[in-house]
């Protein structure tokens, strides 16, 4: 056993900093680089001299792990340079060139240990910039090398794109088997500002996707300084079953006295990572860009005493995802549903779009799905003539990039189920295995589970056919069980299906057929509490007019869920609520279900008739158009949809006051709005689209207002400072505040600190907005500040712009302004700020 | 052409929207998935009759040096429409129109890009402009537009050193292998 794993359970690990940054101090010319300027990596073959030298001030700093200067030594990112056939030996001579720094100061007390460094290119397959094939290859390469050159374990790092992450992992796990050595992985993830993915994936996403896979570690490197990443970390040691990881930059590129730095001192940056240790219980550390052997050795001033407590480990939960989001299968409101529609053979609008080309109609029958209130979508494409691999292709590659509700892929053949896993960055469901041929096709299917990081539905079907008394059925649940723990798998991996043969066939074979389903439902989850059970609600009424099917399709499942039903797979429009279906039908169907006859009692005979008669209602139509204006103004807000908001606004001036439906609806929709883009639930556009539907509200609503009565939240005026035009950010917050019951005056680009100060002097707002795009310009804030002194105004400030932080705001622009200046990010911030101004 | 002046008073637009990046222009700038954007995209582009921008650009080939500055600019009509759809109050298409405002200057930066190195007959090649970490002094812009007499397409500067009209992009074209910092003279 690697004695990384060993060290990890006593102590900290201490990884190096930054390779990139510490070259550029050596001033290398392009002979160093023997012309392919730009390729770090290759001074690994050029001037392994100066890549020794930053690995041994590394080393002399404290770190136990050195990374191997070996980030892009790949074909793929060495085809950039035009030298993709240098890529191995590189990659094998940065492990080599790190080997041997770490031999020389590695002790039988400190042993020093070699970290195989591995960056995710710059094609992100997700936006099919790439594919899986393509990276999985050039990886093979870069993994291979890296064994050969001799390295402990290895870092994927600074991951963007899920499906990157999982290329990488299988060829890691292919060239590990095909060396037979078994070195530990980690991999880290960069998050952005907003805590998530550049693509959007949050971390419960990504812990979902990997936690099927045997990491060494999960964590965080680059994007931001240790502020950043707090939140973070905290996530991932609530959720993820792993050790942590976390190697941050040294702060964000600041101007500092005139000169581009990173903004974060060693010594600040060890008590982070001092605190991540000792607070957070983080198990390893280290820097990315930015820091220096100054960095490493305050850092490991901070751990170098610390004794690891026994960390508990949550186990991997029980949840498929996408490359945006969750599902988790124990779902509150049972039963979870699987979304059927995208099926060809199954559904006629799907194949008409499938058969005449029409990508668009095909993803929004699957993407609908998702406000319908599926939890998973299933897509089977596969139908008579056409090839299924490439239709799976297409589709899965378009869903992996734009629908967050997760997949289902229903086939049964493994080719297919490998090319649509292999395009699918997020933890898969498949639709389904059984033994019908002896459990040749399950063995490879569960396989490739294991190997791409999927869950599995299994059919209690075997060689002697579908499994019809609850014994069967539970002979094969417990098979299936026991293939899937062999394959590698958790039981919460697995959602047994215990298949009801239809009800509507009259033959007394399967008089019982609901029942014996029902049972085993039941006896699945009390002996197996962690799997997961799963019916296609239409089987059971298969046959049987359309009508019919409906209502006995919702008997059925209402029934089955009383059963202890996990999920259900189902056509939005095949099945309704119970409400809507009359008692008389709703018996006739339980007496089928349940078997419950007599002589001259057929209840298949009576549920036909019943809708032979058509004496049935319609069910009671859905209650979707019987929302209040009120209700309906707010959601046109909330939706960003102005179709008939006129009729809505007009309707709701009848009943409510002006100024009523300015606070109470439209300011308060917006609010909400706010919220959910604050915690990242909608994007700026559809911020923006909702902006638009309350500007549009209130110009129709304001002029029923009676003068004087309008009362606004505040006063603030906004500006772009001299000798800067960008104007996007500013009007931006003029949006967002004008249509948050704000009062803004917008003076403009290219403002002089006289020009703001008169405007002040003239409308006495209640704070000074100030905009710069460029660091040059943001200077100038500072002058504005000063101005305002030096003219006796008290007025606070409220600066935002690309080159600002809140640094630079407090320490530099604040002191010299009399009411202080605030550093706000966007809009929703500076709303925030002008609240507590008027707060006090 | 040595030494001399490249102008081009009207760059095609379907050229330029060849050399737009789709990837940045919808995920990073719109923030909007794929599929989405491609419909905002083409109805920005008809709704705005944005194929009527005027899109402008000058280069300095000095071939000897293997070297070639640039300056391009989407222009202010650009900006003043913006301005007029934000007027209007249609927030989202503003949003969406100045993002592909940047994104149009940037395909034209690449436009031009390629049009230099075609000329200098290099491949592997950088675009550095002022004010990034190679070439450190942005004072330097005055100098470029100077050299590249870039009042003709309508380019000038704050006094902050920034580029007017702000969809506009200005840097220098050089071989990999010659790659340094740069700092201009004169």
């Amino acid at each position: 056993m690697n004695n990384i794993s060993k060290i990890i359970k006593e102590r900290p690990l201490l990884f190096d900093g930054a390779m990139g940054t510490s070259i550029i101090n050596f001033g290398l010319t392009a002979d160093d680089y023997h012309g392919h300027i730009n390729c770090n990596d290759y001074l690994s073959i050029s001037r392994p001299d100066v890549i020794t030298s930053i690995h041994e001030a590394y080393l002399e700093s404290g770190c136990d792990i050195i990374e191997t200067n070996s980030f892009g030594s790949n074909p793929l990112s060495f085809s950039e340079f035009g030298i993709a056939d240098k890529a191995f030996e590189t990659a094998k001579a940065a492990a080599m060139t790190a080997k041997k720094a770490a031999l020389k100061f590695s002790t039988d007390s400190k042993p020093r240990f070699v970290s195989g460094s591995v960056g995710p290119g710059t094609k992100l397959p997700t936006l099919l910039q790439s594919d899986f094939d393509t990276l999985y290859n050039s990886y093979l390469i870069h993994f291979s090398a890296l064994i050969e050159g001799g390295v402990d374990l290895f870092q994927i790092e600074t991951c963007q794109d899920l499906l990157q992450i999982k290329s990488a992992l299988a060829a890691c796990y292919d060239a590990m088997k095909k060396y037979r050595c078994d070195l530990p992985v980690i991999v880290q993830v960069t998050v952005e500002k907003n805590g998530k993915m550049l693509l959007g994936t949050t971390l419960e996403t990504v812990v979902t996707a990997l936690s099927g896979f045997d990491l060494f570690a999960l964590g965080l490197n680059c994007g931001t300084g240790p502020e950043g990443m707090y939140e973070s970390i905290k996530t991932l040691k609530k959720i993820s079953p792993f050790p942590v990881s976390v190697l941050p930059n040294a702060g964000f590129p600041e101007l500092i006295n005139g000169k581009l730095q990173y903004s974060l001192s060693a010594e600040k940056f060890g008590e982070h990572i001092g605190f991540f240790v000792k607070d957070l219980g983080v198990e390893i550390v280290g820097g990315c860009c930015g820091t220096t052997p100054e960095h490493i050795r305050s850092a490991y001033g901070n751990i170098n005493d610390f004794k690891m407590m026994a960390q508990k480990y949550p186990l991997a939960g029980s949840a498929v995802c996408s490359t945006f989001a969750v599902s988790e299968l124990d779902v509150e409101l049972k039963p979870l549903i699987i979304g059927e529609r995208a099926n060809a053979t199954g559904s006629k609008e799907f194949r008409e779009a499938l058969l005449s080309g029409d990508t668009d109609g095909m993803m929004d029958i699957i993407s609908s799905q998702q406000s319908e209130g599926s939890h998973i979508i299933d897509l089977s494409v596969g139908y008579a003539g056409r090839n299924e691999l490439e239709d799976m292709a297409q589709l899965v590659k378009l869903i992996n990039r734009d629908v967050p509700t997760p997949l289902c892929i229903d086939s049964t053949d493994p080719q297919t189920i490998e090319t649509a896993l292999k395009c699918y960055g997020g933890k898969a469901l498949i639709n389904s295995i059984n033994f019908e041929d002896g459990g040749v096709k399950a063995e490879k299917i569960l396989t490739l589970a294991k190997k791409y990081g999927a869950a599995v539905i299994g059919l209690t079907i075997d060689e002697t056919g579908l499994a019809e008394t609850v014994e069967r059925k539970m002979e094969v649940a417990e098979r299936l069980i026991n293939s899937v723990l062999k394959a590698g798998l958790h039981r919460s991996d697995l959602l047994i299906d215990t298949l009801t043969f239809t009800l509507g066939s009259g033959d007394p074979k399967y008089f019982n057929a609901a029942v014996e389903s029902f049972k085993a439902v039941k006896k699945i989850k009390e002996l197996y509490p962690d799997v997961f059970t799963v019916l296609g609600v239409s089987n059971c009424s298969y046959g049987l007019k359309p009508k019919a099917r409906k209502v006995l399709n919702s008997v059925y499942l209402f029934h089955a869920v009383k059963w202890g039903l996990d999920a259900s797979i189902f056509h939005a429009g095949k099945v309704v609520s119970l409400d809507c279906v009359e008692s008389s039908a709703k018996k006739i169907c339980e007496d089928l279900i349940f078997n419950r006859r007599s002589d001259g009692y057929d209840p298949l005979h009576e549920l036909i008739n019943y809708f032979e008669n058509d004496k049935l209602q319609d069910e009671k139509s859905s209650a979707a158009a019987s929302l209040d204006p009120s209700e309906k103004l707010f959601s046109h807000v909330i939706e960003g949809k102005t179709k008939g908001l006129e009729e809505t606004v007009s309707e709701l001036l009848e009943t409510t006051e002006p100024l009523e439906i300015i606070n109470n609806i439209l300011l308060s929709a917006m609010k909400q709005v706010g919220v959910r883009f604050q915690n990242g639930t909608t994007q700026l556009p559809f911020v923006l689209k909702s902006a638009e539907v309350v500007k549009k509200a209130c110009s129709i609503v304001e002029p029923h207002i009676k003068s004087g009565e309008v009362n606004k939240k505040g006063t603030i005026v906004l500006a772009t400072v001299k000798g800067d035009i960008h104007d996007i950010g500013k009007n931006l917050v003029d949006i967002i505040l004008s249509n948050n019951g704000y009062t803004v005056h917008n003076i403009g680009t290219d403002r002089s600190a006289a020009e703001i100060a008169a405007a002040v002097d003239k409308i006495r707002p209640d704070a000074v907005g100030l905009s710069a795009l460029l660091v040059k310009s943001a200077l100038e804030m500072k002058n504005v500040a000063q101005f305002l002194s030096s003219n006796g105004m008290e007025i606070p400030l409220i600066c935002g712009g690309a080159a600002l932080t809140n640094d630079f705001v407090e320490k530099e622009v604040s002191p010299l302004n009399r009411k202080s200046a605030y550093y706000a990010n966007d809009a929703f911030e500076a709303m925030n700020i002008l609240e507590k101004l008027k707060n006090g | 052409m040595d030494n001399g002046l490249n102008l081009f008073e009207n760059i095609q637009f379907s050229d330029i929207l060849a050399h737009l990046n789709k990837g940045v222009l919808f995920r990073s700038r719109w923030q909007l998935s794929v599929s989405e954007g491609e419909k905002e995209l083409e109805r920005i582009l008809e709704e705005y009759h944005t194929g009527q921008l005027v899109i402008k650009g000058v280069c300095k080939i000095i071939t000897n040096e293997k070297k070639g500055y640039f300056a391009v600019t989407v222009g202010s009509s650009g900006h003043e429409k913006a301005l007029e759809i934000y007027k209007m109050d249609r927030y989202f298409d503003y949003f969406l129109f100045n993002g592909l405002l940047s994104e149009l200057a940037e395909a034209a930066a690449e436009w031009i890009d390629q049009f230099i190195r075609l000329e200098l007959g290099i491949d592997k090649s950088s675009r550095i402009s002022p004010g990034y970490p190679l070439w450190p002094d942005i004072t330097d812009q005055e100098k470029l537009l100077k050299m590249l007499t870039a009042e003709k397409i309508g380019i000038s500067l704050t006094e902050a050193y920034q580029l007017v009209p702000e969809h506009s992009i200005t840097g220098m074209v050089v071989e990999n292998k010659n790659l340094e910092k740069i700092k201009l003279n004169g």
